[in-house]
């Protein structure tokens, strides 16, 4: 399998997984890309990588365990983070790459698909 | 009448109430403003009714900045000026740009909002922008839009219009003047000098000359010069040399405070999926007039952030023209040319290997005229471009040099910079817009400040919109001419034209020009001509 197939494999499972989680996060970052099946998914899979990276570097909290804890506390379920990120933005929680401003839950969510990628 | 002064006796006097120095368009909506009151107006155009290569070349520059563009290719010199080309961009100023604000240093004009607006009424008619208003409501219903920022408290949507096709002055209003009794236009007639009376502060002739090395002159008992944002300081500049800066510059202020539009594309909007912006963000027609959407910043966040004002609008752009890659490629590139390694080097060759084939695309049209990938050219989202309100600095400026033009006239030489805290003041803003809570159910903002070098020096673009050097003031120590456009230290000697605004505002000035060129006109009509 090449490494293309294995990302592609890798991150299809992982949106069909979590769609009803994350699509309005995902369509957020790569808006055209990532739910055309005749695209290529690579972009929007590398910002996620992009993400999972930035996240590493800059917060001591893992993606998963920052997830689930903020979801707590705002108190929705993980199906929820549209609404999650529409409480950080009036929360002032923001997570940066790259120059994109993202809300940091949906970031956190992010960065869990993409550290699946950067396996 | 119109008249050539190729084609008049040597040394010929004309007398006239009133003479116009220029006719763009200022000068020609001045002149239509007052041939009802039925004195005898000369407007002297240096130009003729087409445009000639020779007379152009009067606007070259001897030196500009290499980021600024020498003014010779951004304005027309014969009858209607500037409206030969411009692209009929309208919106009135915000009643904010009007006001002293402390954060913004020599700002606040000796007049408000309130007391130029009804004059633009009547400059909106004469761009032919006044059909529906600028009010974003009544459009948004007449489109069936939704407004992006209905949610937010800082931003807001506001309309600007052109009109399709973009009215050329002359052309519009030409007819009028040149079939009234009691105007005369001279043509290929430039002005080289004035005739001033140091005692008196009275000008009593403006001197003229044309390419046959001819001079004529012009007595009048009112002289009003509309040659433009950068002529009008240069000529008043010229005549001061002779009169000592008796005209207006006592105070050293003549061409200083020189102002663009600067303009960057430094954000993009990348919306959810199947979420486009509405048509009237990306620019639509109705009836004759082109309507563009955009965002604006309210007043009280331009006061709690103390930011200058700013116009962003959205355009629509396809993958290739967002690519990360394609900057990141630009970036390496240039550096290597300066035999440097830029910062985040590793970031860039990401960037450049994520974006491999936008990087290949661009090649390939680039050196074969042809297009590969299929998916550039898909819709990537919007490119967020910033028209800025530049902070007046009196160390931009206009200013004569030593070279001359064929007529004998010293060319002009230009400073100009954006500041870094216009330039941080443009950041805040644009990162305000990132997180405004009604971006987040539409899609996300990137801001591109990992180009910021590229952004502010080779990206930057202008509005071409040259103003603020011969500046409007209540007080001779810090400006031109006085709030009724008189230049101090004269009795009858005015100027109009985006030269007498303070400051810049964020959107194109033509509107505004004219609005301040009828609220002189009236008040010409009301005091000195009856």
């Amino acid at each position: 399998m090449t490494n293309l197939t294995r990302r592609k494999f890798c991150s299809l499972l992982l949106l069909t997984i979590a769609a009803p989680i994350g699509s309005s996060s995902a369509d957020a970052i790569a808006p055209n890309s990532i739910r055309n099946s005749s695209n290529e998914p690579s972009s929007a899979l590398n910002e996620c990588e992009s993400v999972y990276k930035e996240w590493i570097k800059n917060e001591k909290m893992s993606p998963a365990q920052y997830f689930f804890q903020k979801i707590q506390e705002y108190q929705l379920n993980p199906q929820q983070t549209s609404e999650a990120t529409t409480l950080d933005f009036e929360h002032n929680n923001f997570f940066e790459v790259n120059g994109l401003k993202l809300g940091k839950t949906e970031a956190s969510f992010l960065a869990i698909i993409g550290s699946n990628i950067a396996m | 009448m119109i008249i050539d002064a190729n084609n008049i006796e040597s040394k010929s006097i004309f007398k006239a109430d009133i003479c116009i120095l220029g006719g763009g368009i200022a000068g020609i909506v001045l002149a239509n403003e007052l041939l009802s009151t039925n004195k005898n107006i000369i407007l002297l155009e240096s130009g003729s009714e087409q445009y000639d290569d020779k007379t152009q070349g009067l606007y070259e520059a001897e030196s500009t900045p290499s980021i600024f563009p020498n003014p010779r290719a951004s304005r027309l010199r014969f009858l209607g000026g500037s409206s030969n080309h411009w692209e009929n961009s309208t919106e009135r100023f915000s009643p904010i740009d009007f006001k002293k604000r402390d954060w913004i240093s020599d700002s606040g004009w000796p007049l408000t909002y309130g007391e130029l607006e009804p004059y633009y009424t009547k400059a909106e008619e004469y761009a032919k922008v006044d059909k529906g208003g600028y009010q974003f409501e009544f459009w948004k219903e007449k489109f069936n839009s939704t407004d992006i920022f209905s949610k937010s408290t800082l931003f807001s949507s506001t309309v600007s219009k052109s009109s399709l096709y973009p009215t050329q002055f002359y052309r519009e209003y030409g007819d009028n003047l040149a079939r009234a009794k009691n105007i005369k236009i001279i043509t290929n007639a430039n002005v080289v000098n004035l005739k001033y009376n140091t005692e008196t502060q009275v000008v009593n002739s403006a001197i003229f000359r044309t390419f046959k090395d001819e001079q004529h002159q012009v007595d009048a008992n009112t002289f009003i010069m509309c040659f433009g944002g950068i002529e009008n300081a240069r000529m008043l500049l010229t005549f001061n040399e002779k009169y000592k800066n008796k005209l207006g510059n006592e105070y050293d202020n003549v061409g200083r405070y020189f102002m663009e539009h600067p303009t960057v594309r430094a954000a993009h909007f990348l919306p959810l999926q199947e979420n486009k912006l509405d048509k009237i963000y990306e620019g639509t027609i109705d009836d004759e007039l082109y309507i563009t959407a955009r965002a604006s910043l309210s007043e009280a966040a331009q006061m709690a952030h103390r930011t200058n004002n700013l116009r962003m609008y959205f355009t629509k752009r396809s993958k290739i023209e967002l690519s990360a890659g394609i900057s990141s490629s630009h970036i390496i590139s240039n550096s290597i040319k300066n035999s440097e390694t830029p910062e985040e080097f590793g970031g860039h060759l990401l960037n450049i290997i994520k974006d491999i084939d936008h990087i290949a695309e661009a090649f390939l049209r680039k050196e074969l005229d042809t297009s590969f990938f299929d998916s550039t050219h898909e819709f990537g989202g919007y490119q967020i471009i910033s028209m800025i309100e530049q902070t007046p600095d009196r160390n931009n400026r206009v200013q004569l040099g030593k070279e001359k033009d064929s007529l004998g006239i010293k060319k002009v030489k230009i400073d100009f910079r954006v500041t870094e805290t216009d330039k941080e003041k443009t950041w805040t803003t644009l990162e305000l817009l990132a997180k405004d809570p009604s971006i987040q159910s539409i899609g996300r903002v990137r801001l591109l400040k990992d180009r910021d070098s590229r952004i502010w020096t080779s990206q930057l673009g202008f509005g071409q919109h040259h103003m603020g050097t011969t500046k409007m003031s209540d007080n001779v120590k810090s400006g031109v001419v006085d709030p009724s456009l008189k230049v101090f230290g004269t009795k009858n000697f005015y100027i109009s034209g985006s030269s007498v605004f303070p400051t810049g505002g964020h959107v194109p000035p033509t509107l505004t020009i004219i609005a301040v060129t009828i609220r002189l006109a009236h008040t010409l009509k009301s005091t000195i001509l009856t």
